[in-house]
């Protein structure tokens, strides 16, 4: 019977106890047979052969030799390890760093790259838009979608769905600001979503006028409705409007998008862009994106075919104006994973590169040390095979040490990872889907112990392989004195530090890079001064605020309120606010006195517009070009007034001052409002889509002239804006206390998040370059150290025959320099062929920008040249006479 | 330090032992588990009862005998127990299990048809005369 591994203690005595007692017994006939004591023990041995052999070989027969084995190189290794505590630890800590690096990063792309969307069959799903050429959007329009569902064959089921949406949640407390979306009944369906509480939404609840129902989150079903299985049937008030609440979502259910969702609404689409109500036809357009569970077999190429075929037949079938909208639209589908995860798979990917390399450079730093050790433990190595230890056994126990080593270091790791993990938590910007999910789970400590074992064989290799060589008959003859390093060590140890600092500079110009695209990006002007500002939203429910003179009014007492909290030095109200990119777009601006257009000029004629309070200027610190900025006296009887951008007057107004010219546009959200307007004034420019963005043609109106009932609140304070946030708060309720006030953010908040993904990606990447040439340092160190040692008796020869302190310095530095600049030769070439995998993570910055590679090479060999000094310092400090005595 | 070693030192005479037990294994547990069907034994017991029954003939290595011992015990078809002696040390003493004895009467005719087997090929005249 097998007995357990841990019995074997107990199992080995009990076998010498055995054995004693055949002896004994044999030992004793011998002497019953009249042999004297000491002839009956030899007899009785000789009969009995080799006694260890024979323990051994019955030990084979218990089955555990291979595991006894590798315990035994185990044990011998860490006790190989122990004895050279400094060395271990320099090792486990390199190890640790490497290995936790990429434990943290692969956690991450673990969560958001490869593990599968957190829907049924997940592989299967599809994401559908259309694109435009010259119109540059990504929407898909009702008419299609209707065509989608009904003519293709490519899909098991298809949903539409809009993320965009908001709601005030009342009569439950506080009123409260939900984030929505629209969805249409199948939309769960596709997902394979069940929900954990109640159903999901009929079709009849999903068509245009049907009965009103919602789908509640968990996370506010927790927290604004106590978890209370009871709320279903429940009415509940979003935007006034009465819905019924059906079901509850399940805890781990994410929306699409990377977008929160607090509640689901039934899309209630109509299958055409074009209603007739009252006798008037409207075209309502209703942009939305499109989510699909492809049949079995159905391909991405044959779906675009199907799709654009069916958006050629939707678009014959349309009335002139509305084909002339839409244009011609040129099918685009996705794997619904790349949809989701697509746009930061390139930066997770260089990070994942990055921590490789630096993992890399930790395998050929402890490769080194190795290198060094093995060399002093030749002698070791060569009476083992002359006892007759066999190559493969001598390279197991070699790798066993390693790997022992490695293990260690990736237990070490791992801690730092998880610390790692909460850091990024932390840090990365919202952007990155899934985010949450990154996490040591089983799968990324398989992947940490993986790479654990594969980096204990990568850097035990280069013993393994050293041994191997090693010559019996030489290294014994040597006799006992410390042979130097063979020339194939010292070979292989020049090349490590070659390689070594070929990485690092590599990582070191991509870190480089990233970080002169962080200060391009932020060097940029928003166009307003974005220091101590104050932004809260507010949005007034249409049922009760339906007439203009209403939402007038309560944005004007409102700010006025504002004006006077104190700590406010200026207080303002706008329609949108900068860097957020939520413009409404007018077009078809006809500017008096200029002829007529034609259709495709009227198109073409585009602006955004804003609507602010005279307020707003002061507040966002906007400068003045020219004229006048809006004031009180653009009130609602006055004539109606604009003040433009520099890109406006840039683009219509070339030759000529804008300054009382009038104009009007002809479509966009103004074709209710004011029909046209008079530019009293010049602003500057302000980026209101985002840093990086061309800065449009604007125009801004007065809110007093142009009411809009959903306002940015924007407030200059002199105290910390965050102080004054319950103070706004109280001032809303006050004039209406069903009012949410929500979207709480400083403006440097909002700047800040803007440039969240550049400046994690440049901190991730610098902080991992920083590690990766503090690595290459000490690699150089110890490879220029270990040189020096070797050659201290050659050193103290050329002092004693007269060497200056100069020479013996310049002659190591020149020796590490040289494998410094080969280094740094390759890392060029890498870093050609590897930063142009990272072009679409930079910013005003090529990938082969002449200033980072100089900087780097500049600042890489300085580093290269402060590692060799030490050693080099050394060198020049040797005492001849000792030197001469050494060995 | 060069006691540790004795694993990677001593693995070349291990291997000739290792060889000599191949050879016998199929008799050697043949002839342990039909010994022991004779009652229980010890290790010494069983190589001298062997050597005498084999007429002096098959002796029995130590190195063979004790691995055959424990594989067999292994496998189950023989069970140890530690029994004092009144000689003095204690002994380990083996004896046939059920499964042991079924294996023994598969093991024999096995023998059996091989021994005809042989006996066929060395005495060809008389095997053909028989049938």
């Amino acid at each position: 019977m097998r007995f357990p591994l841990w019995r074997r203690g107990r199992r080995n005595e009990e076998l010498s106890e055995e054995m004693q007692a055949h002896l004994t017994l044999a030992e004793r006939e011998a002497m019953e047979a009249g042999q004297s004591p000491k002839e009956a023990h030899h007899a009785a041995r000789r009969e009995f052969g080799n006694v260890g052999v024979a323990e051994e070989v019955t030990r084979d027969a218990w089955g555990w030799r291979w595991i006894a084995e590798m315990l035994q190189d185990v044990r011998y290794g860490v006790r190989n390890m122990l004895r050279t505590p400094g060395f271990t630890a320099v090792t486990i800590l390199t190890l640790a760093l490497g290995i936790g690096a990429n434990t943290a990063i692969f956690s991450v792309v673990n969560a958001v790259l490869f593990r599968a969307l957190p829907y049924r069959d997940a592989g299967k799903l599809v994401w559908a838009t259309n694109f435009v050429k010259g119109q540059g959007q990504n929407l898909v329009f009702a008419d299609e979608y209707a065509g989608y569902r009904t003519q293709s064959h490519v899909f098991q089921s298809i949903a539409a769905y809009s993320a965009a949406a908001e709601y005030t949640l009342t009569g439950n407390g506080t009123p409260e600001r939900l984030r929505g979306a629209m969805v249409t009944e199948s939309f769960l369906n596709v997902l394979g979503v069940t929900p954990q509480l109640g159903r999901n939404f009929l079709p009849e609840e999903d068509r245009p006028v049907g009965a009103k129902a919602a789908l509640l989150s968990d996370a506010v079903w927790r927290v604004n409705f106590a978890a209370d299985p009871k709320v279903i049937g429940r009415v509940i008030a979003l935007d006034d409007a009465p819905y019924t609440v059906i079901g509850v979502l399940p805890r781990d259910f994410e929306f699409l998008d990377n977008s929160p969702a607090d509640v689901l609404v039934p899309f209630q689409l109509s299958d055409s862009s074009i209603q007739s109500s009252n006798g008037q036809i409207r075209v309502m357009i209703q942009p939305l994106s499109v989510v699909a569970r492809l049949q079995a077999g159905a391909t991405i190429v044959g779906t675009v075919s199907e799709l654009n075929a069916i958006n050629k037949r939707v678009l014959e079938g349309l009335p002139s104006n509305l084909k002339r909208l839409l244009g011609e639209a040129q099918s685009q589908v996705f794997l619904l994973h790349d949809h989701e995860v697509g746009n930061v798979r390139p930066a997770l990917l260089v990070l994942l590169g990055a921590v490789g390399f630096v993992l890399l450079i930790g395998c050929a730093n402890v490769a080194n040390l190795q290198l060094a050790r093995a060399a002093a433990r030749e002698r070791e190595v060569a009476i083992r095979g002359a006892l007759g230890a066999g190559r493969w056994r001598m390279a197991r126990l070699l790798l066993a040490e390693s790997s022992t080593i490695a293990l260690a270091g990736g237990v070490a790791g791992l801690l730092l990872a998880a610390w790692v993990i909460r850091l990024i938590h932390r840090f990365a910007p919202a952007n990155i889907p899934h985010l949450q999910g990154a996490r040591l789970d089983v799968s990324v400590l398989v992947f940490t112990l993986a790479v654990s074992l594969l980096t204990g064989i990568l850097f035990g290799l280069a013993p393994v392989l050293a041994a191997f060589r090693v010559s019996l008959n030489n290294t014994l003859k040597e006799g006992g004195s410390q042979s130097g390093t063979s020339a194939g060590t010292r070979r292989a140890q020049r090349t490590l530090m070659v390689a070594e600092i070929a990485l690092s500079f590599v990582l070191f110009i991509a870190a480089g890079l990233l970080v002169k695209s962080f200060h391009q990006l932020t060097a940029i002007q928003p166009g307003f001064d974005p220091h101590g500002v104050l932004t809260a939203r507010v949005a007034l429910p249409l049922d009760q605020y339906q007439s203009i003179d209403q939402q007038r009014s309560f944005f004007q007492q409102l700010v006025e309120r504002l004006q006077v909290l104190p700590g406010v030095t200026s207080a303002g109200a706008t329609a949108t606010i900068p860097l957020r990119g939520n413009m409404m777009m007018i077009s078809a601006i006809q500017i008096e006195g200029r002829p007529q257009m034609d259709q495709a000029t009227m198109n073409a004629t585009t602006a955004s517009i804003n609507a602010v309070t005279p307020g707003y200027f002061s507040a966002l610190r906007v400068p003045l070009i020219e004229g006048r900025l809006l004031g009180e006296r653009d009130g609602a009887n006055a004539p109606n007034t604009v003040v433009v951008n520099e890109a406006f007057v840039r683009r219509y107004f070339e030759k000529e001052d804008p300054i009382g010219k009038r104009f009007n546009a002809g479509m966009g959200p103004v074709t209710h409002g004011p029909k046209s307007w008079t530019i009293v004034g010049v602003i500057g420019d302000t980026k209101q889509q985002g840093l990086a963005s061309e800065v449009m043609p604007e125009a801004t109106a007065s809110a007093l002239q142009w009411p809009r009932f959903m306002m940015t609140l924007v407030l200059r304070t002199s105290v910390d804006p965050a102080s004054l946030v319950s103070a706004v708060r109280k001032q809303v309720s006050d004039l209406d206390k069903n009012l949410p006030v929500y979207g709480v953010q400083t403006m440097d908040d909002v700047l800040s998040a803007e440039v969240a993904s550049q400046r994690f990606n440049a901190g991730a990447l610098a902080g991992f370059a920083g590690l990766a040439v503090l690595l290459a340092a000490v690699g150089i160190y110890g490879v220029m150290a270990y040189a020096v040692s070797q050659r201290t008796r050659e050193m103290g020869v050329r002092i004693a025959l007269g060497a200056e302190t100069g020479n013996v310095l310049r002659m190591i530095l020149g020796q590490g320099l040289r494998l410094a600049v080969i280094g740094a030769g390759l890392g060029v070439v890498a870093s050609f062929g590897l930063t142009r995998l990272m072009s679409g993570l930079l910013f005003g910055v090529k990938t082969s920008d002449p200033e980072t590679f100089v900087l780097v090479t500049a600042a890489l060999l300085i580093v290269a040249l402060a590692a060799c000094w030490i050693p080099a310092w050394r060198a020049t400090r040797v005492d001849p006479v000792i030197a001469l005595r050494y060995e | 330090m060069l006691g540790r070693m004795s694993t990677y030192v001593m693995s070349s005479p291990k291997e000739r032992y290792q060889n000599r037990t191949e050879i016998l294994q199929g008799t050697l547990d043949m002839l342990i588990l039909q010994t022991l069907q004779w009652g229980p034994r010890h290790g010494y017991a069983l190589s001298k009862a062997i050597r005498t029954n084999s007429g002096e003939i098959l002796k029995v290595d130590t190195g063979s005998l004790y691995p055959a011992l424990h594989r067999l015990e292994r496998k189950g078809w023989i069970a140890a127990e530690w029994k004092a002696s009144e000689v003095g040390p204690r002994l380990r003493v083996y004896r046939l299990t059920k499964t042991g004895r079924k294996q023994l009467v598969s093991e024999r005719s096995r023998w059996e048809r091989i021994t005809a087997a042989i006996a066929g090929i060395m005495n060809p005249g008389k095997k053909e005369s028989e049938t």
